[in-house]
C-alpha cells in the first residue's frame, strides 16, 4: 500500500554552536502513510521539520522529494507541502477568512481555485460564522483549528505538521486527529508531523520514528516496535530503547 | 508578482487595523504642521507687537543713518520707524543719542535671503561712548519684524508668509530669478515644509518598516511565512507594499495638517496686509508650482519607499525583535538624515560631502525635489537613478538576510537547549 516513497530524509545534521541538535538522521516517507516522529522536548524533533520544510538550512545532508523529481527548497517543493510549525500564531488583525485567503493565494494562481481551497478550510477550520471574526479574538483551540485547516486546504501532497495538538483540550485534540486521519484517506496525501503524546501516536500514525537526543533510535510501524521490544504501549518502547530504564 | 500582492494585501490589512499603528501613522503627522505652524504663527505676532513697542519708544533723539540713500528696503524701514535721516556716522553720533545704521549693501543682502547689516548705537554720556552695539542678528525680533511689515506694504502680501525669506536661502530654489516674491516665499515654506516631512514621515515608515517584521515574529507566523511558496523577494516586496500603502496615509495625513493649518488656524492668527488674505495669497502662489509640488509629492513617496525598505532591513537585522529594531531604528534613522540638516539650512556642501551624502538612502529623494525645482535635470535623472538601485539594494539585501534562522531563532541564534 505505502509503496511510493514521497520523500528521502538523508544524513540531517544540524548543530548549533558545540551542541548537535540533529544528527545523521535519515527515513523515508511513503505516500498514503502518517509518519511520526516521537521523542522528548529537545530531542530535535522540530529542527528536522523545519529543515523538511526548508524554513532552515541543515549544516549537512539532504531531502530527496518524490524521487529527486522535484528541487528540495523550490517554489515547486513548496507548492506540494505545507507545513504547521509548534506554537504557531494567526496575524490578530485580519479574520480568519481573510487568513485562508491569503495562505490560498500563495499556492494556487487562478481565482476559482483559490476559492475552492478557501471554502475547503472553512469546511476543514468547523469554524462557523466565527470565521469572518478576527483572529485575535479566537481561543488557541480556534486558532490551532484554523492553521490545520489552512494546511490542509491546500491538498499539500506531504504535511508537515509540528505538534499539532500540543496545549489543545481532549475534545480539540480528538478533532485534529480525526481531521488529520480523513485528509490521509481522502487525499492519498502524506503527513509528517512530530508528537510527544504516545496515545496520538497509536491512533494515528503508521510508522513511528523514536528519536532522542537528535538520533534516531527506533522506526518502525507502533505494532512493529511493540513486539520488537515486547512492551506495551510506545512509552515502554520508547524508554526502553532511549536508555530510561 | 502575484504572491507578492497577496503578502501585501494581507501586511496592509493586519497592519492598518491595529489601533497603536494607526494612531501613529494618522496623528503625528496631522498635528506636526498644526503644531509648528501655530508656533511659528505666535513667534511672528510676537516678533510684530515687539517691533511696533520699539518703534513707538524710540526715543526724540533717534537717527536712522542710511550708508546708502539709494536703498529703498532701508529708507523704508526707516520711514516707517519715524525717525530721523541723518547722511553721515559720524555727524548722527554728534547730535543724536540713538543711532541706527543701515549698513551698505543692506536690501541686497535681505534679497538674497540672508540678514542685512544693522548696527545699533547708543551713547551714554559725552564725549560719546557706544556702550551697546550689535548686529541685527541678535536683534532679530526688533529689526525683522520691522522688517516685515515693511515687505507686508512694498509687496503687498501677509507678513506671516515673509519671516523666512530674509533668513533662508530662497535664491538657491529661485534659480535665475524665475520667481517672484511671493512665489519664493511660498516655495520656502513648501520646502521647510518638506524638511518637516522628511522627518516625520521618515521614522514614522521605518518604524512601521521594523514593527512589520516584528510582528511575524512576536505573532509566532514568520515559520509559517516563510514555508509559504514564494520567494523571499517576493515577501520582502509584499511587506514593502503593504507598508508603503500604511505610510500614505501618515503622507495624506500630513498633507490634511498642513491645510487645517493654512485654513483654519493662519487665518485666525495673522495680521492681515493690502486687503488680502492669507489663504488667497496661498493659493495664488501654488498656483504657478504646481510641477514643483507634483515633484515633491512624487519625491517624498520616493522618500517613503526608501524609508520603508530601511525600517524593513532594520527589523530583519534584528531578527524580528520590535524592541531592539525601533530602538536602533530610530539612531539608525536619525543619522541617515543627518546629511540633510545643512542642505535644509541652506550651506552648499562642498562636491565631495554631497557625493558621500547622495549614498545614503536619505538624500537623493531630497535632492531631487530640489533638482526638479531649480530646474537642473540633468541631476534628476541622476538622483531617480539612485533612488531606484536603491530601492533594488534594499530588497535583495533584506531578503538574503531573512533566512529561518534568523527571523526562528533570533538575533543570537539561540536555540533552547535541553536538560542532559
Amino acid at each position: 500500500m505505502c509503496s511510493e516513497v514521497v520523500l528521502s530524509v538523508r544524513g540531517l545534521v544540524k548543530r548549533f554552536g558545540g551542541f548537535t541538535a540533529v544528527n545523521s538522521v535519515s527515513f523515508d516517507v511513503f505516500a498514503g502513510e502518517v509518519f511520526c516522529i516521537v521523542g522528548p522536548n529537545g530531542a530535535g524533533k522540530t529542527t528536522i521539520l523545519r529543515i523538511i520544510a526548508k524554513v532552515i538550512e541543515p549544516d549537512s545532508g539532504e531531502v530527496l522529494a518524490f524521487n529527486g523529481l522535484v528541487r528540495w527548497g523550490s517554489i515547486e517543493y513548496r507548492r506540494l507541502i505545507s507545513y504547521l510549525p509548534e506554537d504557531a500564531g494567526v496575524y490578530r488583525n485580519i479574520t480568519g477568512l481573510d487568513y485562508l485567503r491569503f495562505i490560498a493565494s500563495m499556492y494556487f494562481d487562478d481565482s476559482s481555485s483559490i476559492e475552492d481551497s478557501v471554502r475547503r478550510g472553512v469546511e476543514l477550520s468547523g469554524l462557523g460564522d466565527r470565521v469572518r471574526d478576527m483572529a485575535g479574538s479566537y481561543s488557541k483551540g480556534m486558532r490551532r483549528r484554523l492553521l490545520l485547516a489552512s494546511t490542509l486546504m491546500v491538498n499539500p501532497r506531504i504535511a508537515i505538521l509540528d505538534e499539532p495538538t500540543a496545549g489543545l483540550d481532549v475534545v480539540y485534540s480528538i478533532d485534529m486527529r480525526r481531521v488529520i486521519v480523513d485528509y490521509v484517506r481522502s487525499t492519498g496525501g502524506s503527513v509528517i508531523m512530530s508528537s510527544h503524546n504516545m496515545l496520538e501516536v497509536s491512533y494515528v500514525c503508521s510508522r513511528v520514528a523514536l528519536i532522542n537526543r537528535g538520533v534516531i533510535v527506533g522506526l518502525g510501524a507502533p505494532g512493529e516496535l511493540l513486539d520488537k521490544y515486547n512492551a506495551i504501549n510506545l512509552e515502554e518502547v520508547f524508554i526502553k530503547v532511549a536508555g530510561g530504564g | 508578482m502575484r504572491r507578492a500582492v497577496a503578502v501585501a494585501i494581507k501586511e496592509f490589512k493586519n497592519l492598518v487595523r491595529d489601533r497603536y499603528i494607526l494612531l501613529s501613522v494618522i496623528l503625528a503627522p496631522f498635528l506636526s504642521l498644526i503644531v509648528i505652524g501655530s508656533i511659528y504663527s505666535i513667534s511672528m505676532r510676537q516678533s510684530l507687537e515687539e517691533a511696533a513697542k520699539v518703534s513707538a519708544s524710540l526715543p526724540e533723539d533717534a537717527v536712522v543713518v542710511l550708508e546708502d540713500a539709494n536703498d529703498s528696503l532701508a529708507r523704508g524701514i526707516a520711514s516707517m520707524l519715524n525717525a530721523n535721516i541723518a547722511s553721515s556716522i559720524s555727524d548722527a553720533l554728534e547730535e543724536y543719542s540713538v543711532v541706527i545704521v543701515f549698513h551698505r549693501g543692506f536690501s541686497e543682502l535681505v534679497e538674497s535671503s540672508r540678514r542685512g547689516n544693522i548696527s545699533i548705537l547708543v551713547k551714554t554720556s559725552k564725549p560719546w561712548s557706544v556702550i551697546y552695539m550689535m548686529r541685527v542678528e541678535s536683534l532679530t525680533s526688533l529689526i525683522e519684524g520691522v522688517v516685515r511689515v515693511y515687505l507686508s506694504k512694498q509687496y503687498n502680501i501677509s507678513v506671516e508668509l515673509l519671516e523666512k525669506p530674509i533668513v533662508f536661502n530662497v535664491k538657491a530654489y529661485v534659480k535665475g530669478g524665475e520667481l517672484d516674491s511671493i512665489e519664493a516665499t511660498v516655495l520656502v515654506m513648501i520646502m521647510l515644509a518638506v524638511g518637516i516631512a522628511i522627518l516625520i514621515l521618515g521614522m514614522i515608515t521605518l518604524q512601521v518598516g521594523a514593527i512589520s517584521i516584528g510582528m511575524e515574529r512576536e505573532a509566532r507566523t514568520a515559520e509559517i511565512l516563510l514555508a509559504l511558496p514564494a520567494n523571499r523577494w517576493e515577501i520582502v516586496a509584499g511587506k514593502t507594499a503593504g507598508v508603503i500603502i500604511v505610510s500614505m496615509l501618515a503622507f495624506l495625513s500630513f498633507i490634511a495638517g498642513g491645510l487645517t493649518y493654512i485654513y483654519l488656524i493662519l487665518p485666525t492668527t495673522s495680521i492681515e496686509a493690502g486687503g488680502a488674505s492669507s489663504i488667497d495669497m496661498v493659493i495664488q502662489a501654488i498656483k504657478p508650482l504646481n510641477t514643483q509640488i507634483a515633484s515633491i509629492i512624487l519625491a517624498l513617496t520616493l522618500h517613503i519607499v526608501n524609508s520603508t525598505l530601511v525600517g524593513i532591513l532594520t527589523g530583519v537585522l534584528f531578527a524580528g525583535d520590535i524592541r531592539g529594531a525601533l530602538t536602533a531604528g530610530s539612531y539608525i534613522g536619525l543619522a541617515l538624515m543627518a546629511p540633510l540638516i545643512p542642505d535644509i539650512s541652506g550651506f552648499t556642501l562642498p562636491a565631495t560631502l554631497e557625493v558621500v551624502f547622495t549614498l545614503t538612502p536619505y538624500y537623493p529623494p531630497y535632492k531631487l525635489i530640489e533638482s526638479i525645482v531649480i530646474g537642473d535635470y540633468s541631476k534628476t535623472v541622476i538622483y531617480i537613478i539612485v533612488i531606484v538601485a536603491y530601492s533594488i539594494l534594499l530588497i535583495f539585501t533584506s531578503s538574503k538576510l531573512m533566512s529561518g534562522e534568523r527571523l526562528v531563532y533570533g538575533i543570537a541564534m539561540r536555540r533552547p537547549k535541553p536538560l542532559t
